[in-house]
């Protein structure tokens, strides 16, 4: 493809951009977003800022992700996490009318699916969820190459889901070992590194609740992978067997054989998968359009 | 598209099977039997049955089934009820039989395509047609297909672990006679008669169904639900908790926009199992 793109992540407490070639990312910048912001503009200021540091005349087109809803009918962006101000946001335009290039915007977690089936794992891949575990849990699903399109960019949510006593984020991402061993994941993992018998036993739980986690989302949407990013994944020695063990505890064994797990850490990938929501794109016009020349 | 051809709807109920032939939305002449489910496999679903409502209109037909099915194939691989059909090659039997293209999927997949073609969710482009009853299961609708997953395992919602249990184990018919020995139906009955036990008993239903309402909206993220199946009767009583349940989604707007519906088609199975043939027909024709 001709151009570069521009993608960008916004979290809840900074925002980061990066500029691609081809395949080639360029540096990466970042900036906070201010605390106490009141006013919708004062974010959509510092993200005009970011795009404008990058910003030049081969840029062909912008991707953002965020983490919250987006409609997908009229590219509003309804409600982000940890940004109360922004309340139906349009942001498209505003940043279209700025820039003069095509601007997409999508749920965060959808980016990172969408990422990992532009420059990671899933390549070669159609049909996987894409789940990330950090601090949070989210997924986004890739079906027949492209992004499900479903009604407000909700869809693969996985961490939300009622389980148990709360729901699948306590007890699947980074807040399962704050609760419960008032660590953080990446401190467990070391300690298990050294045989620590608290810290693997943790890691073994975690897998086990991970492992029910993957059977809903298995029972829900039937991927032929599931493809693990974010910090917690990096620990996957630790939890992967107990998974394992859970996943295989499924009601249709059958349509387990062709079904795997992999873990994936490919760095900067929010913004490589933001950029690739212009490419979803545009790979969806060129099947839309060789479908009407084929009827 | 298509729609102005005759397609037979066929429906595997647990005791009955009716066929039906479905043209404009409409069933000109149906035919209802019972199930001998002691019958050998080949006497179960006879080639008469079909002939019986079949003339020189249909170009095709639609089977559901409660149970597992392989939809590429259109093999049959359990079905409720029916211990005689392990594996059960349908498509291919009647196809040559008939000499008319066949499309099997699981009864929950049909109730979905139903709904979209002839139903509640027309018009929509994502939707869930969810089933509660003798089991719980699920059809989804992107872009107005069928969408069915690697294995066409997706929509078991009903089989995600919730509680102790799944959600089938406490939204399915068999709950209420499990846990309080007493029928569905009887509850239904007596909650219709403002019976207070009754009614409280489905206020929890409700709010059981409305966690694997949340669940589907995290994962799916649909525009509409339509709910079908046996124990749609008694959404009256369950509807309050059910929304209530619903309205904890952390997502406001999308709350609002959401529409959780009853199923108005009382002869949706066959309606649907008729629709996998337009839903086949569009959905090649588009790729």
């Amino acid at each position: 493809m001709n151009g570069t793109l521009i993608g960008v992540d916004l979290g809840g407490t900074k925002v980061a951009a990066g500029k691609i070639n081809g395949s080639e990312l360029g540096e990466v910048i970042y900036k906070l977003i201010p605390t106490n912001n009141n006013d919708p503009w004062d974010i959509i200021n510092v993200l005009v800022e970011v795009i404008e540091q990058l910003f030049d005349k081969f840029v062909v087109g912008i991707g953002i992700g965020v983490p919250g809803l987006v409609d997908r009918n009229e590219d509003i962006v309804y409600e982000i996490q940890n940004i109360p101000s922004w309340k139906e946001i349009h942001l498209k335009s505003i940043l279209e009318t700025h820039f003069r290039v095509p601007v997409y915007i999508d749920n965060d977690a959808n980016c990172f699916a969408l990422g990992e089936s532009r420059f990671g794992k899933g390549k070669d891949e159609n049909d996987f969820v894409g789940l990330t575990l950090g601090t949070g849990m989210g997924g986004g699903i890739i079906k027949d190459g492209f992004l499900l399109s479903d009604a407000h960019c909700g869809s693969g949510e996985f961490g939300n889901i009622p389980y148990l006593n709360s729901i699948y984020e306590d007890y699947c991402s980074g807040k399962f070992f704050m609760k419960k061993f008032n660590m953080k994941g990446e401190r467990l993992a070391e300690a298990a590194a050294q045989d620590d018998v608290v810290a693997l036993r943790a890691f073994e739980e975690f897998g086990y609740h991970l492992g029910n986690a993957i059977k809903t989302i298995k029972l829900a949407v039937d991927p032929r992978k599931v493809i693990i990013g974010g910090s917690v994944a990096q620990a996957h020695e630790y939890f992967k067997i107990s998974m394992w063990k859970s996943i295989l505890n499924f009601p249709f064994p059958k349509t387990i054989r062709d079904f795997d797990v992999i873990f994936s850490d490919i760095k900067y990938i929010a913004i490589l998968g933001a950029t690739s929501l212009y490419l979803d794109k545009i790979k969806q016009r060129s099947v839309k359009e060789q479908t009407i020349k084929s009827n | 598209m298509f729609m102005e051809n005759a397609v037979i709807g066929i429906s595997f109920g647990g005791k009955t099977l009716m066929a039906g032939k479905v043209k404009t939305g409409r069933i000109e002449k149906s035919i209802t039997r019972k199930i001998n489910n002691k019958a050998p496999e080949d006497e179960i679903l006879a080639e008469e049955i079909i002939n019986e409502v079949k003339d020189d209109e249909v170009v095709g037909i639609g089977i559901g089934v409660p149970g597992l099915v392989d939809v590429e194939k259109g093999i049959v691989y359990r079905v409720q009820n029916i211990p005689s059909w392990r594996e059960v090659h349908i498509k291919e039997i009647l196809e040559d039989q008939l000499g008319l293209k066949v499309y099997v999927n699981n009864d929950a997949n049909c109730f979905a395509i139903g709904e979209t073609y002839f139903g509640e969710t027309a018009g929509y482009e994502n939707s869930i047609g969810l089933i509660i009853g003798a089991g719980v299961g699920a059809g989804i609708i992107f872009k107005g297909h069928l969408y069915s997953g690697t294995n066409y395992g997706a929509g078991e919602f009903g089989d995600i672990p919730y509680r102790d249990e799944t959600y089938e184990y406490y939204l399915n018919n068999a709950y209420f006679e499990y846990k309080y020995n007493i029928a569905a139906g009887t509850f239904i009955h007596r909650a219709k008669m403002k019976d207070k036990i009754a009614q409280a008993i489905f206020e929890l239903y409700g709010a059981d169904l409305g966690n694997l309402i949340k669940t589907i909206l995290f994962t799916i993220d649909p525009e509409i639900v339509v709910i079908g199946g046996p124990l749609l009767k008694a959404f009256p009583y369950f509807e309050k908790s059910m929304w209530e349940k619903v309205r904890t989604f952390p997502y406001k707007q999308a709350i609002d926009k959401l529409k959780i519906v009853a199923s108005k088609q009382e002869d949706i199975a066959v309606l649907g199992a008729a629709a996998l043939y337009f839903d086949a027909q569009n959905h090649s024709l588009k790729k």
